[in-house]
């Protein structure tokens, strides 16, 4: 749910005048000509020279000093891999022709260059330029580079403006199947509770009692039964949802590292949770710990995405989660959590919430191991990391954590099939 | 990566006499690119056996000149090529070979290889004895070559010299001039006849230098 709001931007830039690359070779067979004239006193090679030196004198002299670079700014909420269109308008050219490009910065891929004709500058219609983001984060996009250049191409004049920074968001992972809880909170929402209301969902038949609305009278099974009943519907409920994202370590492939998978991973739990009306907050675990409550909307989603790309720049990392405010992690949350389990404290922060009564699910995003060589000793060691490995997994699952692993190419439904089929009981153990 | 394209927001700009219709056009996918590489392969190899025929005629130092000139020309094409080929960064712990890659792409596009050609090539033609005839079709040969290399590294279709064929004219008739002056300086001998033919070739070139340009303007006025 970006936001795709654009921003117009003008300004003057002063070019920077050199010789092309051209006049540099003309000018060196129009000077060499000369000097092998002198040398060998062969007046020929003055002739030579001669042709050059005339295309030289040809150069215009009157070059714009600075030009007028009006932007169209791209949106700066964008997701990976998406490509991102902007405009570029120029005016001030004086009669050269104009190329346009964007100098990317890392991670950026730029799409499309565009040349300007000389008479554009009547025409201040912005030219469409994109490009495409390869990786989420706060970024640079990179500057774009104007090169101005005469009808001949003997001088070049250029100058940059740089672009806004975008916020590129992770490509949010599929997630069609949500996990439910069984007890939820009494707010109006889109999931159906246990226990019965208003809501459009089938719960019962029951017999009727003064009080109860005639319109839902089960009139098949009042005459079934000979006395009156009527039907009764679940009540629908919303669920808080607090998704902690363990950014403290990044190991694997480039692409599908873990830090990339939780980024996706949580993305995408938060826009299918807040898309069924849910309040969702988040909790990001990196080198210091971030914290949005719970809530809706897009301005949410919005606040979500930034706090998961950009972290938090200030604060301590706390040891649990335990310091954290209630607004973070109201009662009877649902607590997914993203994380490779390589963080001793995450895992005690996850102990630490089970035992204070919370749902918690937690998503395994390690997909790779250390890189051993064949020894003996390697492979101990290499072993005993395993071992200790599934000994975390296990003892979380022991104490009420079910851990599903995610390899990041299937759909987040494939790991957590088992845990949506039915609501998860929420209770102390 | 660039592209010649004008794309506007929303519609494209129907018949504007925009660059790239002019022939002005970068980029990696240009029909024809080819041909305009061979042509400056085919110029660059004609004018370094044009300056050096015949080798044995040549003052000592011929053979070197000959040998940097043809190396110059073939690096010439390769850094020609290479313009369309994007910049890739290249790993600083990398293998060997893409260090070695990196070293090597950096060497072909950084030297100016076309100007040492055309200084190689001068230097080549005055090792021979002197021939202003010959001399003047190296000259017209060597134009041809940079204007072949600034076609190829430019993607620009040949079409875009037109506004410039007047100069180029006037420039050939000077250089014609200037053979006929020194064939003229074959039947006369003399450093002063030498110094006096230079001085009135270059200020010939000087004169029409002042003219030309203002010729120029005022015919795109």
């Amino acid at each position: 749910m970006p936001d795709s709001g654009a921003r117009f931007e003008a300004g003057r830039l002063r070019v920077r005048w050199t010789l092309s690359a051209h006049t540099r070779r003309l000018l060196t067979l129009g000077i060499g000509g000369l000097v092998m004239a002198v040398l060998t006193g062969r007046p020929e090679f003055a002739g030579l020279a001669a042709p050059a030196l005339l295309l030289l004198a040809t150069r215009p002299a009157d070059r714009p000093e600075s030009v007028n670079l009006r932007l169209v700014s791209p949106s700066q909420d964008v997701v990976e891999g998406d490509s991102v269109p902007f405009g570029v308008a120029l005016t001030g050219q004086q009669g050269y022709d104009a190329e346009v490009q964007l100098v990317p910065a890392p991670q950026i891929t730029p799409s499309s260059g565009t040349v300007m004709s000389a008479d554009a500058a009547a025409d201040a219609a912005p030219v469409r330029m994109e490009f495409r983001p390869e990786r989420w984060g706060r970024r640079r996009v990179g500057a774009i580079e104007v090169v101005l250049r005469d009808y001949a191409r003997l001088t070049e004049g250029s100058t940059q403006r740089e672009l806004p920074k975008i916020d590129c968001f992770p490509l949010p992972a599929r997630l069609d199947r949500m996990i439910l809880l069984s007890r939820l909170p009494s707010r109006l929402g889109e999931h159906a509770a246990r226990a019965p209301g208003d809501g459009s969902e089938f719960a019962g038949v029951r017999e009727f009692v003064p009080g109860d609305r005639q319109r839902r009278i089960n009139w098949a099974a009042t005459t079934r039964r000979g006395t009156l009943h009527l039907t009764t519907f679940a009540a629908e409920r919303t669920m808080n949802v607090v998704v902690i994202a363990d950014a403290s370590a990044d190991v694997g492939k480039p692409r599908l590292s873990t830090l990339d998978l939780v980024q996706r991973g949580a993305a995408g739990t938060i826009a299918a949770y807040l898309s069924s009306r849910d309040r969702v907050g988040l909790i990001h675990f990196g080198s210091q710990v971030g914290w949005i409550g719970p809530g809706q909307g897009r301005r949410q989603y919005r606040r979500l995405m930034e706090l998961l790309v950009g972290g938090t720049q200030f604060g301590e990392r706390p040891a649990a989660l335990s310091r954290l405010p209630r607004a973070a992690l109201p009662a009877g949350a649902l607590i997914i959590v993203f994380s490779p389990l390589l963080d001793p404290r995450l895992i005690e922060a996850v102990r630490d919430l089970r035992e204070r009564g919370f749902a918690v699910l937690v998503i395994d995003v390690l997909n790779s191991a250390p890189r051993h060589d064949n020894s003996t000793v390697s492979n101990l060691a290499s072993r005993l990391w395993q071992l200790e490995q599934q000994a975390i997994r296990f003892s979380l699952t022991e104490i009420g954590v079910p851990v599903a692993h995610w390899d990041g190419v299937a759909s987040l439904d494939v790991p957590l099939a088992p845990y949506t089929r039915r609501s998860i009981v929420v209770g102390r153990r | 990566m660039k592209l010649s394209i004008s794309k506007r927001l929303g519609q494209d700009k129907a018949g504007s006499d925009t660059p790239a219709e002019r022939g002005w056009q970068r980029g990696p996918v240009q029909s024809g690119a080819w041909r305009t590489m061979a042509a400056t392969a085919l110029l660059a190899a004609v004018a370094i056996s044009w300056a050096s025929y015949p080798l044995e005629t040549g003052k000592p130092g011929t053979k070197i000149t000959l040998i940097v000139a043809i190396a110059a020309g073939v690096v010439t094409i390769a850094q020609v090529a290479l313009v369309t080929v994007p910049r890739v960064e290249f790993p600083a712990f990398g293998p060997f070979y893409l260090r070695y890659s990196d070293w090597l792409l950096g060497f072909i596009r950084g030297i100016p290889w076309p100007e040492i050609l055309v200084i190689a090539l001068l230097v080549l033609e005055a090792l021979h004895r002197s021939r202003p005839w010959h001399t003047g079709i190296l000259g017209v040969a060597l134009l041809c070559y940079l204007f072949a290399v600034h076609l190829a590294e430019t993607g620009a279709r040949p079409s875009v010299l037109r506004a410039q064929l007047p100069v180029i004219s006037a420039g050939i008739g000077l250089l014609a001039f200037a053979v006929g002056v020194a064939s003229v300086h074959e039947a006369t001998t003399g450093a002063a006849f030498t110094a006096i033919r230079i001085l009135a070739i270059v200020a010939a070139v000087i004169a029409a230098g002042l003219v030309v340009p203002v010729s120029a303007r005022s015919r795109g006025d």
